[in-house]
């Protein structure tokens, strides 16, 4: 399984070549011309030397770009990170930010992180948004000194396989601690690889739209940015393959894409040192199997009373492009609609009967719904589900459910035992507004409920003004 | 094989295997060259062409057999009694077979990497490009910056060498991004190899010392990295000083910059080997804007012979204002044992300047 192979790295973002002026399909332009001048002569030598200048020029390039670049570069304990913003805003991984946990604590976000600038300036940065399932974080310096230099986000989706790249990063931290046994002062000085895209909209783990790259990238690199030689970010680099297990680049790196970073940024700049969550169209079970002869994805699951359901997804329609993008498999599926927030509205197209149609579709919060309630237990003959207690600051208590309620329909559909209220909020995501109806002593009483996300340790005690 | 997030640095011991993991797997050979010719000594006009690049360059790359008490490249006294069997103790002892180094000039000194030669060496036997081997004596060596020099011994009216001349880039001309070849002569002394990358960055231990993405695996090693004009750039080292073992090549590793080893080349000639420079203070451990203070002048030592006391502040290093105490010591390790050094202190009111003659650490 390639899932589990893979790892993640404190790794940098590459930047993807734009084919245009002095990109390298010019280049390669001039050598295609020049090697048809010289095909008379039939002479290897000559193609040599033209591989020879080309590499002139290729060289001028990097260097060019890499002195650059290295001036947005930051380096965060643990990896790598670059300035995207001049007021101080950084980007980089999640995995980078919560290194500095407390590996037994983990439910905790870390609020602040120190970073060091190319050089060794050593700053402060508040973390204002976390995207832990798109391994994103952003991060804002307190103090930023006056002359920040931003790197700008290119386009990923003009990214061309085989199009050469910059990998920027601080792998297995050398620039900024003491590995050499006797020279005790880093460098702070970021190092560059060089390689090319190997393949596109890969899906590995939290990174469901990757960039694959050849350029080294290992542990270290993390968070820093993949660069077209341009200059240009056209991903963030954070993970390896691992397939021998030792933890070391062989090839093989991935990067997030600039353009779900693009969509990323501004919900992470109003997180409020929150989560960002990503979107799903929820209650929709498209085919694992491969397709052969079908042009399309078969839906073969609607999950009744679900966001799907009522958008009127049904079981057979055949899911064709979601955000434009064709989804031929459940990985390209699933792995385009992560790579959006929670909120983002996607057009879906898809076929039903032979007719195509496309509707928008407002994602929702992935993660399964919460309530926050202990029910009571199940007595034959009763009509609800008895509240037997309701848990501190849950999304039940904050909406006014009190304990020896009874809940006898949410959203239309009645609830007669424990499993029918599993099954309506199985139906239902986190941060949905729910109409609940309730018996309170004997009165019908309905109440509107947000629905939260299920804490990862459940909270404890009961509600105090129970 | 499990999913590992690598959250964190790892520990010193992880990076360090890390770093000399960067260098292992023979077999990254990506040209093959035919080096049956001759080395021509003309001066020949620069190449025009990539393989001709290399061709002129292979001209100066040996092959190194070494060969050593068993066991003595294995400096890791505690897991060394642990290992009982033969083929742990394999594990943690350098690869057999042929290593690189570089041909310097028609005297038969050949540089190589400190780690190629490690141990307590039996003999060295140097294949020269043209094919003919000679035996070999370690000159002198520099720990910290993983080079050390040997000498190619003749008989009397043995012809002469004939070494080509080499080439080094400018010290100021290397800038990360350039483009490198790493040349080597591994595992088959008749067959060079080339990998290439580029420079990673030009500030690695402490500026003495290159960072690459070339392939460096045990082979090539020792071996120089030259740029597109045929001018060495450094020569591949930094596999681990004392850890012996491999690991595979991750696109991390490093060579000493020509600068670094110009510097060297004389007091290694003279059959010095280099050791850092010792100034003798200890740090006060309080944080300062500029400056670094002092706890504590080692008795004897060049620092007391300098008259420095605890509670000076040290400002400056000949001439270059100290950051901290990180920084002092990268100063002095950059000097040689012997070397005069100027230190501007402050003590209470007063600032001053004393002179200081560093000293050698063991």
């Amino acid at each position: 399984m390639i899932r589990n192979r893979s790892v993640m790295l404190l790794v940098v973002v590459a930047v993807v070549l734009r084919a245009t002026q002095h990109g390298l399909l010019g280049e390669e332009r001039e050598r295609s011309t020049a090697v048809e001048a010289q095909t008379s002569a039939a002479d290897s030598s000559d193609v040599e030397q033209v591989e020879l200048q080309r590499l002139r020029r290729l060289q001028k390039l990097l260097t060019q770009t890499i002195e650059g670049a290295k001036e947005s570069f930051v380096f965060i304990p643990g990896g790598s990170g670059f300035i995207v913003d001049e007021s101080g805003y950084v980007l980089t991984n999640e995995h980078v930010v919560a290194g500095s946990l407390d590996p037994e604590n983990t439910t905790n976000l870390v609020k602040e992180v120190t970073l060091y600038l190319r050089g060794g300036t050593k700053l402060t940065a508040d973390v204002v948004g976390h995207n832990p399932d798109g391994d994103l974080a952003l991060l804002k310096i307190r103090k930023p000194p006056p002359n920040l230099r931003a790197l700008p986000l290119g386009d990923s989706a003009s990214t061309k396989v085989g199009q050469p790249v910059i990998a920027l990063g601080d792998p297995f931290l050398v620039g900024s601690r003491e590995i050499f046994l006797v020279d005790p002062d880093p460098s702070y000085e970021p190092a560059a690889s060089f390689g090319i895209v190997s393949a596109l909209h890969r899906y590995s783990e939290a990174y469901t739209d990757a960039i694959q790259v050849d350029a080294a990238v290992n542990p270290g690199n993390s968070g820093g940015p993949l660069l077209t030689l341009d200059g240009k970010v056209i991903g963030i680099n954070g993970k390896i393959e691992n397939p021998f297990g030792v933890g070391i680049n062989h090839g093989i790196g991935y990067a997030i894409p600039s353009n779900q970073v693009k969509r990323f940024l501004d919900p992470l700049k109003e997180a409020n040192g929150g989560i960002v969550r990503h979107g799903t169209i929820h209650g929709i079970v498209v085919s694992a199997r491969r397709q052969n002869h079908v042009r399309g994805l078969p839906v073969d699951k609607v999950i009744p009373g679900s966001a799907a359901d009522r958008l009127g997804f049904r079981v057979g329609d055949l899911i064709l492009s979601v955000a434009g993008r064709d989804v031929p498999t459940k990985n390209r599926y699933e792995g385009i609609v992560a790579a959006f927030p929670a909120g983002s509205e996607v057009a879906v197209r898809y076929s039903r009967e032979e007719k195509e149609r496309e509707i928008t579709v407002t994602l929702l919060e992935d993660g399964r719904a919460y309530l926050g309630i202990d029910p009571a237990p199940f007595k034959a003959g009763s009509d609800g589900v008895k509240i037997a207690r309701l848990l501190e600051g849950t999304p039940a208590q904050k909406a006014g459910l009190r304990a020896g309620d009874v809940i006898v329909n949410v959203d239309g559909f009645d609830i007669g035992t424990t499993k029918d209220l599993v099954e309506a909020l199985n139906a239902r995501r986190p941060g949905e507004r729910v109409p609940f109806t309730l018996a309170r002593e004997g009165q019908p009483v309905m109440i509107t409920v947000m629905l939260g996300r299920k804490p990862s340790s459940p909270p404890k005690g009961p509600a105090k003004n129970e | 094989m499990s999913t590992r997030i690598i959250r964190r640095s790892p520990s010193t011991l992880p990076v360090l295997r890390a770093i000399v993991a960067l260098l292992f797997m023979v077999g990254a050979t990506s040209y093959l060259l035919d080096a049956s010719e001759p080395p021509k000594t003309t001066n020949k006009p620069t190449p025009t062409t990539v393989s001709a690049l290399l061709e002129a360059a292979h001209h100066s790359v040996v092959s190194i057999a070494v060969e050593r008490e068993k066991g003595s490249d294995v400096e890791l006294p505690l897991l060394e009694s642990r290992l009982r069997d033969e083929e742990s103790k394999a594990f943690f002892s350098r690869p057999d077979g042929y290593v690189t180094g570089l041909l310097l000039d028609s005297d038969g000194y050949v540089l190589t990497s400190n780690y190629n030669v490690y141990g307590k060496l039996v003999s060295i036997r140097v294949t020269l490009a043209n094919g003919k081997s000679f035996g070999a004596k370690l000159v002198a060596r520099s720990v910290r910056d993983d080079i050390a020099l040997l000498k190619i011994e003749r008989d009397e009216g043995e012809a002469a060498l004939n070494a080509p001349t080499i080439r080094w880039a400018a010290v100021n001309s290397v800038r990360a991004g350039q483009i490198v070849f790493a040349l080597g002569r591994s595992p088959d002394p008749s067959r060079p190899t080339v990998t290439k990358g580029i420079v990673s960055t030009v500030k690695r231990n402490g500026g003495r010392a290159v960072q690459t993405d070339a392939e460096l695996n045990y082979g090539n090693v020792g071996g120089p990295l030259i740029n597109l004009n045929g001018a060495i750039v450094a020569l591949s080292c930094f596999v681990g000083h004392n850890q012996p073992q491999w690991g595979v090549n991750s696109g991390v590793g490093f060579g000493t910059t020509a600068a670094t080893i110009e510097r060297l080349l004389p007091r290694l000639k003279e059959g010095n080997d280099i050791k850092p420079a010792l100034l003798g203070v200890l740090w006060d451990r309080k944080e300062r804007d500029t400056g670094t203070g002092i706890e504590r002048v080692v008795d004897d030592s060049p620092a007391a012979k300098a008259g420095l006391r605890a509670g000076d502040i040290l400002l400056a290093l000949d001439g270059e204002t100290l950051r901290n105490f990180d920084h002092l010591r990268r100063l002095v390790l950059n000097c040689f044992g012997g070397q005069k050094v100027r230190v501007k202190v402050q003590r209470g009111e007063k600032i001053l300047e004393v002179e200081a003659t560093l000293g050698e650490r063991s």
